[in-house]
């Protein structure tokens, strides 16, 4: 074959090169779209690796018993519904003594309030929770004690205290057998938390943990926010789940007016519902990229205009309409490639720069995204270098030779 | 021996959306091997018209065109880009030269049409350079030459193919006198060395230099002398 694909390869690279501003303003929308693309779809695949993280460090064998049920409510996430759908401390006790593929059970009150101590202030979240929530959430008192063990010690007056609340409220100090008044009701710091950070919405070096009993007198709360449990080994956490709904079902009557959540059920939720948003942002972008591709397509065609002459003449010298085609098609696909090397590097770049900069963002570079995004602009290119490389190799040599 | 061009009632007429325009009236030509022949005629005589068919640019409405022996009455247009691309070769009033690419990149493009190797395409285009005398402005740009030195840049470009039949329109069109006389001496050496050629001219003192004088007038040939 005379002048194949490699002939019209250099000759369309030999026409980017030597038009370099025009090649790289077609090759703009590429880039932004294919880094665009990257980006998000970077940033979408992040946050659900970031999220299916958070959850994972719920743990393997842990179960969440929520008040409400989730078809009565609707909602994924079932809040409180009614006072007949509470969930009260005896159902927590209940399910620590009849369940025996449960570890350990606790149960969870939130209040929001000031504590107060040393005549400093600070507004925290308080949970009202037992000895065995360190069990299930795997959390330590490494300074002094944690809430007390026995049933009838859940009224106590007493407060494990977070890292933060420490720093702020004690300044640094022993805090231990200090005053602290939680929303007015003076309690006595036992114990500080070791530093845990965030989890499941909570920084925990920023909470303030007393008594279930307490905390509901504090809060006045007659249910519980939710009852958090564990199974004995991973293994055993359905035959828990099965226990603990056939204990909680008696109890209310054979109403089954609460929800379980395990970290699978909340994994699948939120990691659809995050799939769905990287899509969506991946769709959004991809869509930036085919508003580049009319860009390639509307510089093409100008490009042609302009070259009218050129193809005229190169038909003189001997060019088949064929070969004229492929060059112009080539063209568009090494824009289109190019511009998509560009974007994939401006792309993966602004990932690590954000990483750098945004240590905590959650971003993941998603390889799928980057080989998808790269292929697309090729595709671009080489769709909407069609129509131009079509209009150039039609051309009449004669009246394109002639044109001005 | 056979002619190079041997044209029989060759006729070119356009139609404009019921007016008719014959550019060219039932011309007959025969060119034989290394001959040097100029073809004069005001503007507008058809003169372009006639090249466009000699050389394979265009189609005839009328008449039959035997090239080199070869008759290309009944081509495709990918088999008049062949035969443009072995056989003949244009020279342009205007020069035609891509702009952003270099004399050398210029020369070796009917190569690529021809489908020389690469290899050998950089050698062949330095060598036909070095013929118009150009051989020390291989790496320039057309902007960086003067008007004589680009149309010697288009006449090696139109002999790298070491074609048949060697098409001029105008050459000297866009030069001054001192410069076009250095060009049609270029195309008098090339003539020696056994190259058909055609010069298209508007020119008296042009079209004098060639042994052969054809005249144009409203798309007829109306005179041929030697
Ligand atoms: N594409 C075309 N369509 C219509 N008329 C044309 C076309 N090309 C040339 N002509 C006409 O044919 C005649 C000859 O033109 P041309 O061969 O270019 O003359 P010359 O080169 O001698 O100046 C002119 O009258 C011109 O207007
Ligand atoms: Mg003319």
């Amino acid at each position: 074959m005379r002048a194949g694909l490699s002939d019209a390869a250099s000759t369309a690279w030999a026409e980017i090169r030597a038009s370099r501003f025009r090649s790289l303003l077609t090759m703009a929308g590429v880039v932004l779209g294919v880094a665009s693309v990257i980006l998000l779809v970077s940033l979408g695949d992040g946050a659900k690796r970031y999220v299916e993280k958070k959850f994972a460090e719920l743990g393997t064998n842990v179960l969440i018993v929520v008040p409400g049920h989730s078809e009565t409510t609707g909602g994924s996430m079932p809040i409180v519904a009614g006072s007949e759908h509470l969930l009260t401390l005896e159902d927590a006790w209940e399910m620590s003594r009849r369940c025996p593929a449960v570890k350990a059970v606790s149960p969870v009150v939130v209040g929001n309030g000031t504590v107060r101590a040393q005549g400093r202030n600070r507004d925290v979240t308080v949970l009202g929770v037992t000895w065995e929530f360190q069990e299930v959430r795997n959390v330590r008192a490494d300074m002094g004690v944690f809430l007390p063990k026995r049933r009838e010690e859940w009224g106590r007056r007493v407060a494990v205290i977070g890292r933060r609340v420490q720093r702020e409220l004690f300044a640094g100090q022993n805090p231990l057998g200090r005053r602290l008044e939680v929303a007015g009701v003076v309690h006595r710091v036992v114990g500080v938390m070791e530093a845990k950070g965030y989890s499941l919405g909570f920084d925990f070096d920023d909470l303030v943990l007393i008594p279930v009993k307490s905390a509901q007198s504090v809060f006045n709360q007659e249910g519980l926010f939710e009852v958090v449990a564990s199974a004995r080994t991973p293994e055993r956490l359905d035959e828990a789940g099965q226990q603990i709904r056939a204990c909680l079902k008696r109890r209310h009557n054979g109403a089954e007016d609460f929800t379980l959540l395990n970290q699978d059920d909340m994994l699948s939720t939120f990691g659809a519902i995050l799939d769905s948003l990287t899509w969506a942002l991946g769709a959004i972008a991809a869509i930036s990229l085919l508003v580049a591709g009319f860009g390639v397509m509307n510089i093409m065609l100008a490009s042609v205009g302009e070259r009218t002459r050129e193809i005229g003449l190169r038909m003189a010298l001997g060019a088949r309409r064929s070969q004229i085609l492929l060059q112009f098609l080539l063209e568009a696909a090494a824009l289109g490639s190019l511009g998509g090397a560009a974007g994939v590097a401006l792309g993966v770049g602004g990932a690590v720069g954000l990483h750098l900069v945004f240590p905590g963002m959650p971003l993941a570079v998603a390889p799928w995204a980057v080989v998808s995004a790269f292929s697309f602009s090729v595709g671009v290119g080489l769709v909407f270098g069609v129509v131009p490389a079509r209009r150039a190799s039609r051309l009449d040599p004669i009246a394109a030779l002639r044109h001005e | 021996m056979t002619a190079v061009i041997d044209a029989k009632g060759l006729a070119k007429t356009y139609d404009l959306g019921g007016e008719k325009v014959e550019a060219l009236k039932a011309a007959d030509l025969l060119v034989q091997p290394g001959e040097y022949a100029a073809i004069m005629g005001p503007s507008g005589s058809g003169k372009s018209t006639l090249m466009n068919l000699l050389g394979c640019l265009d189609t005839p409405t009328a008449g039959t065109y035997r090239l080199d022996g070869q008759d290309v009455s009944g081509l495709s247009d990918d088999g008049l880009a062949e035969i443009r691309s072995r056989k003949v070769g244009f020279v342009f009033q205007t020069f035609n030269l891509l702009p952003r690419f270099t004399a050398l990149a210029n020369v070796e493009l009917p190569l690529v049409y021809a489908g020389v190797a690469p290899k050998d395409r950089r050698s062949r285009a330095e060598e036909a350079l070095a013929r118009v005398g150009l051989g020390d402005r291989m790496g320039h740009r057309p902007s960086e030459l003067s008007g004589g030195q680009r149309q010697r840049v288009a006449v090696a470009r139109a002999l790298v193919n070491r074609p048949t039949l060697l098409l001029a329109d105008e050459p000297t069109g866009n030069l001054d006198s001192k410069v076009g006389d250095e060009i049609l001496t270029l195309f008098e050496s090339l003539n020696a060395q056994g190259v058909t050629l055609l010069v298209i001219t508007h020119d008296a003192k042009v079209a004098a230099r060639a042994p052969r004088k054809l005249e144009i007038l409203d798309g007829r040939i109306v005179s041929d002398r030697a």
